[in-house]
This record gives C-alpha cells, structure tokens and sequence, in this order.
C-alpha cells in the first residue's frame, strides 16, 4: 500500500513536470518569428479578442511570453490565447508596449524569435463588424449570409440568409454613422431591391423603377448615408468581372457604365445631376462628407475602358457640394487627387 | 472532404440531421479507396434492412418480415443509384429504426401504472425529439415505427400519449427556422429525400473513365473508352486528355469520329458541376492555372456545403506551381486534417520539382480576359511556352473538327512553322494541310514547303480518284467529307 502511495506521488509529481510551461535553453534566432496573421508590432484596441496566430512552419510545439510571463504552450504550430485571460491581460496594461516572445521546438530543441510588441490602446473598438460571407467566386453561390462577428470574443451570428430569401443574392450593406437601426442591404434577382431598416421597419425601395426614365444603368450597387440619415447616395454600376491571364494576379471587376444619385427616403425621391451621370465619366463609390455638405466619389474618363489591359482606367478623387436642407446638388466638380498626376489610379 | 478536428465535427451540430451527416460523411471520405464506396453502401442497406425486421418482430408481425425489410433495402438502393443521393439519408434512416427498436426494447419494460404511462410519454418524446435532431426525415421512419408500434400494443399503452409524444417533436420543428436559418421543408427533408430513378449508366462510365484518371491509371482510361463503341462525351474527354499529355492527340483525334475535346465549353452559372470539374482537368493540363482556379472554386460552390476534396487538391497544387505558397499551405493544412489525403499532402509538398515544371508552361502573358475563350487561352499559353505542345495540340485539333481549315492554316504557320514546334511530321495536320492547299490551289512550291511526308502525299492523290471511300477511313480527308461534327 505503502509503495502503490510513493508510485502515485511519483507518477503525479512526474505528470506535472511533464506538463509545465517551460522553455529551456532556447537558441536565439536572427530572423522574425513566422507569425501568420502577421501581428507584429500592431497597436490593438483594448477590448478586441486575443490575437491568436500560427507559426508558418513546422514546429511541434509553440510558446508565447507577454512581458516576460507564459502566456500559452502548445503543442503543434498554433498560438490560442485563453479569452478570459486575455482580457484581464488587456485590461491591466491598457495604455502600454508589450513585450511578446515566440519560442518554437524543433527536433525537440527550443528556439526563441527576436521580441517584437504590441501596444494596447486606451480605446476600444466597436464590437459588432458585418460582412457579406460568399464563396470566393462570382454569378454563383452556395452559402450566402450577412454575417455579424463580435470583435471581442469571435462570435458570429446571421443577419440574413440566402436560404431564407428564396436563394437570392445580397450585396452592399450600410449603416447610417454606423447605427444599426437605420441600414439598408440589397437584395438582388425578381422581387429584390433596397431593403432599408429605419428603426426595425422594413421597407424595400425599388429605386431603378423610381426614376422618371429608364436611364439608369442598374439599380443602386455601392450606397452610403447622409449624416442626418435623410439621403442615400448611391452609385449605378455595370460590373464586368475580367480574368488576368497570370494566376498570381487576382479577379478583375471593373464598370462598363456609372453613374451617382442621391435617394430622399422621406420624399421617395431620386435626384440627379448631369455632372454624376456623365456619359463619358465613370462615376462611382460615392459617401457623403461626415458633416453632409459635399459628396465624394471617384470618377474616370471612360476612354480608359478602350486602353489595353484598361492601364488607362484611372480614377480619381472628387467632390461635389450637396444641400442637405434642399437635397440640391450642387453645380462644380472639384478634383482632390488627380490621377493622371500620380501615374495611377486612387 | 472530412476533417478530423473538433471545430469541423462540432460545426454539425448547427445542421439538421446533424449525426446522419456527421456519420455519412465521415464514411464517404473512405470512397476514396477501391471498393469501400460500394462495400459502405452495402452494409448502410443491410443495417437498415436488419434493423426494419427487428422493429417489425418487435411489432409482432410474423409474417413477411424479411419481404418488407427486403422492399425498404431496395427502395433505398434504388435512391442511391441517383448521383446526388447522399449516404447521410441512408444512415438517418438506419438512425431513425434503430432508435424505434431501442425504444421497442425499453417499453414493455415500463410498468403498467400511471407512473409507467409517464415514462413512456417522456420516454418517447425525449426519442422522438432525438430522432428528428440527430437523423432528420430519419425520425419519420422512427414515427411510423412507434405509431404501429402503439396501435398493436393499445392495450398496454394508451395509443393517444404515444401519438402525441412522438408526433409533438415534429410539430415544433418550425421553430427551429431560425437556429437552422433553413425552411421548414428543408429541415424537415434534411438530410436529404430520395428520388426514385433508374442506373445511371452513362454517368457510370463517365465517372469510371474520370476516377481512372484522376488516380493517374491513364492505361485503364485509354483501354477503357477503346474498348467502347460509342463513348461518352466524358470518356471521349479523358481519353484525349491522355492522349494529349502523351503527345499523341493529333494521333488520336479521329479514332472515334464523333469526337469531343471540351475546348469550347464555358465555365458559367448554368454550367452543370461535370463539365466545370471536366474544365478544371483540362486547364490545369493545358498549364492555364487561371481557370484551372476558376474551375476549382466553382466546382467548390456547387458542391454541397462546399467540401469538394478533390477541388482542394487541386487549390493547393494550383498555388504549389504559381508559387503562393501560403495559400498552398493552407490548403494543404486542410488535407492534413483528413484520413485519406493526408499522405497525398505530404507527398504534395515534397514534389517541388514536378510543379516546377508545371510551373514553366502556364500563362506568362500579361492580359485580361473577359471570358474563358478557350482559342485565346491556348495561344497565349503556346506563346508563353513554344514547349507546350499540349496546348498547341489542343488549339490544332480544336480548329480540325471545327473543320476551320484556314484557321488551322493560320494557326500551323504561326503556331508550327514559325515557333518550329516539332508537329511537321503530324500526319494529321499533314492530311489537314493537304485540304487546304488543294482548296486554295497552291503552288508546287508551296506543297514542297509544307508537305513533308511524301507517302501521304501520294494517299492524298489516290484519295482523290475515289472520295468517300472508306478505304481512307482514319484519315482526316474522309472525316472531313463525311462526319458533320456539333461541337468539339
């Protein structure tokens, strides 16, 4: 009995070193630890969720020290921070540099990565980011969602579901000054149109029907509010999507056609301007200024989409003035960045 | 594609059905292997044949037990002829009989007393709540099961609490809409219903003739779709895609005349998922990785819940030859989590010097595209490599049956002459050249200049004193008289 009691303590006491914490005798290494998402040196906000992150190679087991303590030890090549640890850890230091060593076993041999810091921001960032959730592919999908993450902690949940809009398509979303209760989300394919949130109530503006011709080119792609939350301004595009011959180079999508409006959701009215529906002009991505008196977008000489491998399509940056009070627009163009002073696109 | 990670496994859970899933795909990750496909589905069926006649002695039924287990089993073999017929359905509904047999077994053993009828309405809606969660339309199999099962027994059971029981789970499944973010029907029908429909012989051949190549046994793809008096248009492709690789399309081309080379075929939103994986093949050996990536996400997006593990195979060895090896690693980080194609990724990584190569034949021209025209796509790809006869091949033989003689003319010149391709000698471009320089009258000299194989020059001649003749059968003047082609 007496010996099972020693085997027991023994067995315990061995259980326990083997599993401590602990880096020995670590061979300093010259180059920068392999992290991926490459977090080095980054300034966080103080309440986001822990940076965890991998080591692009082979090791087998991985340990991090934040200001000189064991933050994780793990096996394998992946760092996870424990969420509630995290946070107290963010908490305390606030307002400071990190230090963050990355210690890596090969071949069953520490190696330690030079330090590099983190510094944790007195502010926070707001919690919620919303995003369209689609395969990395164009015309076709099979799981489509507006999907809201919470920032510190990882949590997703579904705002909308393709398989709950008949299999329609979603694009662009908007917040009006990043307020949830006035949004608007586009739905596309029959029956689809701008579904805007004002406040929980659902309404959904066929805005290519509202315009006295049929002059628009589609109905409204990229949009953004005006600080009163009165006016969408909104762009028109036709999007070609283009593939590069050389695979590193990704999808190309460019417009054939833009134009800008401004939608009056009180009045249901649309307003336009010949200077943001120029036939020669590709307009698009347009937002109000924050305090709602000008409109900026990015305009183009359409000439460009006839140069080869559209090297000549190059947007520049531009501002219109904009009533709120009227929902006049206003009768001047000025240009901010010009891009064929700058040998490219903005 | 299943991976062995808890994160993966736990992600079922968000699912209707989700154990019949779970356990359908776990299992079908294992039709990687020769016969397990077959040897799974066999004994899912005999599970569910068995179970059905336990269920039905529990019942007391004496007679014809084996005939209907017999019927079930093949109604169900019969669903499973259909391509889209997933394993998952056949496990729900072994999950659904297995738990009204579990069931079967525990009530008898109830007492017979206000407490006992208790017992058994928990006992039967904890079940019955159990079936339509785990094992989805499954827990239709188990309602049937115990609602028989009552009706027999309604001397010892009250056939009411029974029904209600197990019926209540199923009226509450609506609420669950928006857990699952799916309608009802679909919840109800997950993890998916059956279709009555006969062989699928054509697909049996295709699929024969495209696994044959994707485990690279192309001698079994060519002896295969010989052997065939009528190929599929998928046999038909592989075989060329073998033939082609082995320099020998232009050899090939007209052994069968209704040939079919899918150079033309578009990669699109209508594009049904075989001829799109068919496109991924035929631009990842043509050196295109553009859309051979293309091809692979799309085929990825029609694929159910996009786990398509051969697309993401072939995802990593696309990033492997364009040299993004960080998107590479992460595929192939994901195939690490799997059972069957964990070793092929190791093996993958230690294959630089394959995808080195590759890597030499692919798109170096700086251009963008508006579509996936193949006839661009091909010569960009001969101008970027002089050395890719796959592609030149491909190009020449697409303009042959398309019978474009004087764009295959103009093709050879620039393509063959100028680049001096190692394609002279082709007896088929030969024939093809013959046909244009007879229809445009050419000059002596100019036969001289291209026709270097002076025999054909000769059957050329004797071919024309008798046009038609299916002494001449083979070659490219009596295809071209005779054979109206589609498409390529």
């Amino acid at each position: 009995m007496k010996a099972l009691k020693i085997f027991t303590f023994l067995s315990s006491l061995w259980l326990l070193f083997a599993c401590a914490d602990r880096v020995e005798n670590a061979t300093e290494l010259n180059r920068p630890a392999p992290v991926y998402p490459d977090y080095v040196g980054v300034t966080i906000p103080k309440n986001i969720a822990p940076l965890n992150f991998l080591l692009r190679d082979s090791a087998e087991e991985v340990s991090v020290t934040l200001n000189g303590k064991t933050a994780v030890t793990s096996e394998g090549n992946k760092v996870e921070f424990a969420l509630d640890d995290w946070h107290d850890f963010l908490r305390t230091h606030a307002g400071q540099q990190v230090r963050v060593k990355v210690y890596a076993k090969h071949r069953g041999e520490w190696f330690g990565y030079p330090t590099f810091h983190w510094t944790i921001a007195n502010d926070t960032i707001d919690p919620c980011l919303t995003y369209r959730l689609i395969e990395p592919d164009y015309e076709v999908w099979n799981h489509l969602q507006i999907q809201q993450r919470n920032l510190t902690n990882f949590e997703t949940s579904q705002l909308v579901d393709h398989q709950l809009e008949e299999n329609r398509c979603m694009n662009c979303h908007e917040f009006s000054n990043r307020d949830p209760q006035l949004s608007m989300v586009y739905v596309r394919g029959k029956g689809g149109g701008a579904i805007l949130n004002d406040h929980g109530r659902l309404s959904k503006l066929d805005i290519k029907a509202a315009t006295a011709t049929d002059s628009m080119v589609s109905s409204s792609v990229y949009y953004g509010f005006s600080p009163s939350g009165r006016y969408v301004v909104f762009s028109t595009n036709v999007i070609i999507p283009a593939f590069h011959a050389q695979a590193n180079k990704r999808l190309e999508v460019y417009d054939q056609k833009s134009d800008v409006y401004v939608a009056d959701l009180k009045t249901y009215e649309i307003y336009l301007s010949p200077l943001l529906a120029d036939t020669t002009t590709l307009e698009t991505f347009p937002t109000f200024s924050p305090d709602g008196r000008s409109i900026y977008y990015c305009a183009a000489n359409s000439s460009g989409l006839a140069s080869k491998n559209l090297h000549g399509l190059q947007y520049s940056l531009v501002r219109i003035g904009f009533d709120e009070k009227t929902g006049r627009i206003g009768s001047r163009v000025d240009t901010l960045v010009n891009a064929s002073h700058n040998d490219g696109s903005q | 594609m299943f991976l062995l990670t808890w994160t993966y496994c736990a992600d079922y859970l968000r699912r209707p059905a989700w154990l019949a899933s779970l356990a359908g795909d776990f299992l079908t990750q294992f039709y990687y292997y020769r016969y397990a496909g077959a040897a799974i589905r066999t004994v899912s069926l005999l599970v569910l044949g068995d179970l059905m006649r336990r269920s039905l002695q529990r019942i007391g039924l004496r007679h014809g037990v084996f005939a209907i287990a017999i019927v079930l089993m093949t109604l169900f073999a019969l669903f499973s002829l259909r391509h889209s017929y997933r394993l998952a359905s056949v496990i729900a509904a072994d999950g659904g009989c297995a738990l009204a047999w579990l069931a079967m077994l525990l009530l008898p053993r109830l007492p017979s007393t206000r407490a006992g009828r208790a017992l058994m309405g928990i006992l039967l809606l904890c079940a019955s709540a159990l079936a339509f969660w785990m094992f989805g339309n499954g827990g239709f199999l188990f309602l049937l099961l115990l609602i028989i099962y009552s009706v027999v027994y309604h001397r010892q059971q009250p056939v009411w609490l029974a029904v209600v029981a197990t019926v209540l789970p199923l009226s509450l499944l609506s609420l669950t809409k928006s857990c699952y973010m799916m309608n009802v029907g679909d919840i109800l029908a997950a993890p998916g219903l059956g279709k009555l429909s006969a062989p699928e012989w054509t697909l049996e051949k295709d699929w024969a003739a495209d696994d044959e190549y994707y485990f690279g046994n192309w001698r079994r793809v060519t002896d295969m779709v010989e052997r065939e008096k009528n190929p599929t248009e998928a046999q038909l492709f592989f075989y060329n895609l073998v033939k082609a690789q082995q320099g020998e399309l232009p050899d090939a081309l007209l052994r069968f005349p209704h040939n079919y080379l899918g150079t033309f075929e578009k990669i699109g939103a209508a594009t049904p998922l075989l001829i799109i994986n068919r496109m991924n093949d035929l631009y990842w050996a043509l050196g295109d990785m553009t859309f051979a990536e293309r091809a692979a996400m799309q085929a990825l997006a029609f694929s159910p819940d996009n786990r398509n593990v051969r697309m993401v195979r072939r995802l990593a060895e696309i990033n492997l030859v364009t040299g993004n090896r960080a998107a590479a690693d992460k595929f192939l980080g994901l195939l690490d989590h799997t059972l069957a194609y964990r070793r092929w990724a190791a093996q993958a990584r230690a294959n630089g010097d394959f995808y080195r190569e590759k890597a030499k034949m692919t798109n170096r021209c700086d251009t963008l595209r508006n579509s996936d025209n193949a006839y661009v796509i091909m010569t960009e790809l001969f101008r970027s490599n002089p050395r890719n006869l796959v592609a030149l091949d491909y190009l020449l033989c697409s303009d042959l049956l398309l019978k474009q003689i004087s764009t295959f003319k103009r093709d050879y010149d620039m393509f063959v002459v100028q680049a001096h391709a190692p394609r002279t000698t082709c007896r088929l471009y030969q024939q093809a050249l013959m046909i244009w320089l007879a229809g445009t009258n050419a000059q002596p000299d100019e036969w001289r200049r291209y026709i270097t194989l002076p025999d054909e020059l000769q059957r050329f001649q004797a071919y024309n004193q008798q046009r038609g003749s299916a002494a001449f059968a083979g070659t490219y003047w009596y295809w071209f008289d005779t054979h109206h082609n589609e498409k390529p």
